[in-house]
């Protein structure tokens, strides 16, 4: 989020972002930011029990580190940070978590269009099919809409790594989107 | 921005997390489960308490050695200290039993 939705922020949310986060309820915290850490696990692992299941980790995570996080500016980063790499993690140790073949994905069954559901059903497929590094860097991109910097800085990775992948990725999902979906690319 | 960007941005918004989910963050939070088992304090204290007493044996064991090389040490000193005063000693009294005998001592009597 940082400097992207502070930008887009009115004063109140500002201020918001600067309280410290110690004095806030746990529950309202986990449900200001439960939609941010559920879509980034879903949308990397593209498995709903799974990425329930990360999620709630992550904020039981957070919770034994809640003393270490001063805002929840902190908090939005730390969580991104955990939720991306624990989603990485469970990708490369679980063989049950293929990538999706996109040959095996059923064909949608009516043209598409913009703004169609299956439309957006088809990209998420094609996302997943990419390797979990690139998915990542694709989620946090235009999910969270982060520019590279946030992003390398939340992955630990050169910012030249992270437009290297984020380029490779596109450039992947162009492909697979003129034989798959045809009408997207640009 | 190209449409495959704008697709992307619009497959993958943000979704709501299911119904319940803090419910059950925080009921997983309260749980047993959430939290350390005691066991694992337990195998800390256990590690913590090994460690220290292995650090202790290792330096009553080197305390030890170096004081066994110091009363050996000593004792050697002592041995080499007692030969030279034996030594002394000896060369002392027959430096005094050649002293007392006078100049003559020792020397051939000419009888002729």
């Amino acid at each position: 989020m940082g400097g992207f939705r502070l930008a887009a922020a009115g004063t109140g949310e500002v201020e918001a972002l600067t309280v410290p986060v110690a004095r806030r309820e746990f529950a309202d915290l986990v449900r200001e930011h439960q939609s941010m850490v559920y879509s980034l696990s879903l949308h990397i692992l593209r498995d709903p029990p799974a990425a329930e299941e990360l999620a709630q980790e992550g904020f039981l995570q957070l919770h034994r580190n809640l003393s270490g996080l001063k805002t929840d500016a902190h908090v939005v980063h730390w969580l991104r940070k955990v939720t991306c790499h624990r989603s990485i993690d469970r990708i490369r140790r679980s063989k049950s978590h293929p990538e999706v073949n996109l040959a095996s994905a059923p064909e949608p069954a009516v043209p598409c269009y913009r703004g169609d559901p299956m439309l957006s059903e088809r990209i998420r497929i094609l996302v997943a099919s990419l390797p979990a590094d690139l998915r990542t860097v694709v989620v946090l991109r235009y999910q969270e809409e982060l520019e590279p910097a946030e992003i390398a800085e939340i992955l630990s990775q050169p910012v030249r790594k992270v437009k290297a992948h984020l380029h490779k990725g596109l450039a992947l999902l162009r492909e697979k989107a003129k034989r798959f979906v045809g009408e997207v690319e640009s | 921005m190209n449409r495959l960007e704008e697709a992307l941005r619009d497959a993958l918004r943000r979704e709501e997390a299911p119904g319940g989910f803090t419910e059950g963050v925080l009921a997983r939070l309260s749980s047993p489960a959430a939290r350390p088992a005691p066991w694992v304090w337990l195998r800390w204290a256990l590690v913590t308490t090994l460690s220290l007493l292995l650090l202790v044996a290792v330096q009553y064991n080197t305390e030890r050695r170096r004081r066994a090389e110091g009363e050996r040490a000593k004792a050697q000193v002592l041995t080499a200290l007692r030969i030279t005063a034996e030594k002394l000693e000896y060369t002392r009294e027959k430096t005094t039993r050649a002293t007392s005998r006078g100049p003559a001592a020792g020397r051939p009597v000419n009888t002729i």
